[in-house]
């Protein structure tokens, strides 16, 4: 099976919202299918912890 | 020698087209000069792309992997420098999404930031509705800011540059052409009113979704009243409802793509805009097409306070319109305010003597000003005069290439 990269999974999370909603919820789970480095994995883990409404003035 | 570069241009800005359609003035600029660039961008930006440019787009919901699509950018494309295409925008955009600049200043590039606000000169408070504040976060220590002019002050060595439109040719016959299909007939005057996803948006104010809604009935009114041969063209995500009100004499387009765009525009007869910096004022001017700016500085809660700020009567048509709008707060950018925010940039900027502004409440010189533009062929030439003049003190600037080259040289 040829390995899926972290360039697959960012493919995959602009094509399917439901799918970059699971990634950001539980990011170690795609940690070994898209061969993710912990660096990679800390910024997934570090972006949903951030995440905030919307900002509405531009 | 003349070494060539390469330059990632981040466009983030999710709801409106400007800031990104600066980063591709900027962009071609670059490209002219033999330097090579590539976008990573929002998708709402998506229409402004052609093959011009190598680009990757990602939608809202994918926002949070940012920090790995700019890695994945810069894997592929060894860029000598970022350009955020503009900082205010990207300063929001990291703000949603939590993220620290460090996230850009940890690649060792230069950080060069069209600087659209000049923030210098303006605060970091914006005016915002009735008595709104939003204060922005700055990189002061990180950016190399460029200056693009229009609309700024045209100050060399400041990282001033001039960012001006090419202008496209439209025939005679095109524009006739152009004009029957959006529904405008021969002889009549056709003005046009472009509004951006922002300018729609459901603000938590009621003050600003209020202003947000009446302003175009305000400007229908003055319109119809300015004669049965005047037509509105309205460019902009949703249509108004002023079918009615202009007698059948309005019609509505969605976002067009920049060629269509530039086409209809240089077949109008009049750009009026209720946002004082868009970039589509500059395109007329280039265009010669006479600019009309409608501004607020009255703030008033209510019916006498702002009849008391009136310079004469009311119609009965604006007395009615006020009784629908109040509060009253200023604007140069409606419907958010921005008022206050852009008075030092505005104040002795030969920007503003390449276009008319009127008051919104100053009925009388909305209706002279409107006249005179679309009727006295002598004032319309004497305001593409005046166009003309700030168009050449603009083109004596650096271009936005020489700046950014000089910015890496440093």
């Amino acid at each position: 099976m040829p390995v899926k990269s972290a360039k697959d999974l960012l493919e995959k999370a602009a094509r399917d919202k439901e799918f970059a909603k699971q990634v950001l919820s539980n990011p170690t789970q795609f940690k070994q299918e898209y061969a993710l480095t912990d660096e990679q994995l800390k910024t997934i883990s570090g972006a949903a912890d951030m995440l905030s409404p919307d900002a509405a003035y531009e | 020698m003349n070494r060539f570069h390469k330059h990632l241009v981040l466009s983030l800005g999710r709801k409106g087209l400007g800031e990104a359609s600066l980063g591709i003035r900027l962009a071609t600029d670059l490209q002219d000069a033999g330097d090579e660039v590539f976008f990573l961008a929002h998708d709402s930006n998506a229409k402004l792309f052609s093959s011009d440019f190598a680009h990757q787009l990602f939608p809202s919901h994918a926002s949070p992997f940012f920090p790995l699509y700019l890695s994945d950018c810069l894997e592929s494309f060894a860029a000598d420098s970022l350009i955020l295409s503009d900082y205010f925008t990207t300063t929001l955009f990291f703000e949603s999404f939590g993220l620290h600049p460090e996230v850009l200043v940890s690649r060792g590039r230069p950080l060069f930031a069209i600087d659209t606000w000049d923030y210098e000169k303006v605060s970091d408070k914006i005016d915002l509705f009735v008595s709104g504040c939003r204060t922005v976060s700055l990189w002061p220590d990180h950016v190399i800011p460029l200056r693009p002019v229009p609309f700024l002050q045209p100050e060399p060595g400041r990282g001033a540059y001039r960012t001006l439109p090419v202008r496209s040719v439209v025939s005679e016959q095109k524009r006739n052409g152009l004009r029957r299909t959006y529904g405008v007939p021969a002889g009549a005057k056709a003005v046009l009113f472009c509004t951006a996803t922002w300018q729609h948006a459901e603000y938590e104010s009621e003050a600003g979704r209020r202003m947000a809604q009446s302003l175009p009935r305000l400007l229908a009114d003055f319109l119809a009243a300015a004669g049965d041969q005047v037509h509105l063209v309205h460019v902009g995500p949703q249509a108004y409802p002023l079918s009615e009100r202009m007698a059948g004499r309005y019609h509505w387009l969605p976002a067009l793509s920049p060629g269509d765009f530039d086409a209809l525009l240089a077949s109008m007869d009049l750009l009026l805009s209720a946002n004082i910096s868009a970039t589509t004022i500059t395109k007329a001017m280039v265009l010669h097409v006479p600019v009309l700016v409608v501004e607020n500085s009255v703030a008033a809660g209510s019916l006498e306070q702002a009849m008391a700020a009136l310079p004469h009567p009311p119609s009965a048509l604006l007395e009615s319109w006020l009784r629908q709008s109040l509060p009253l707060f200023p604007f140069s950018l409606w419907p958010l305010g921005y008022h206050r925010f852009l008075t030092p940039v505005l104040r002795n900027n030969p920007y503003v003597d390449a276009l008319e502004r009127v008051e919104m409440l100053d009925e009388a010189t909305m209706r002279r000003t409107l006249a005179t533009l679309l009727f006295d062929s002598v004032a319309r030439e004497e305001h593409c005069h005046r166009q003309q003049i700030y168009l050449d003190k603009v083109r004596s600037l650096p271009s936005g290439a020489q700046c950014v080259r000089a910015g890496l040289a440093n």
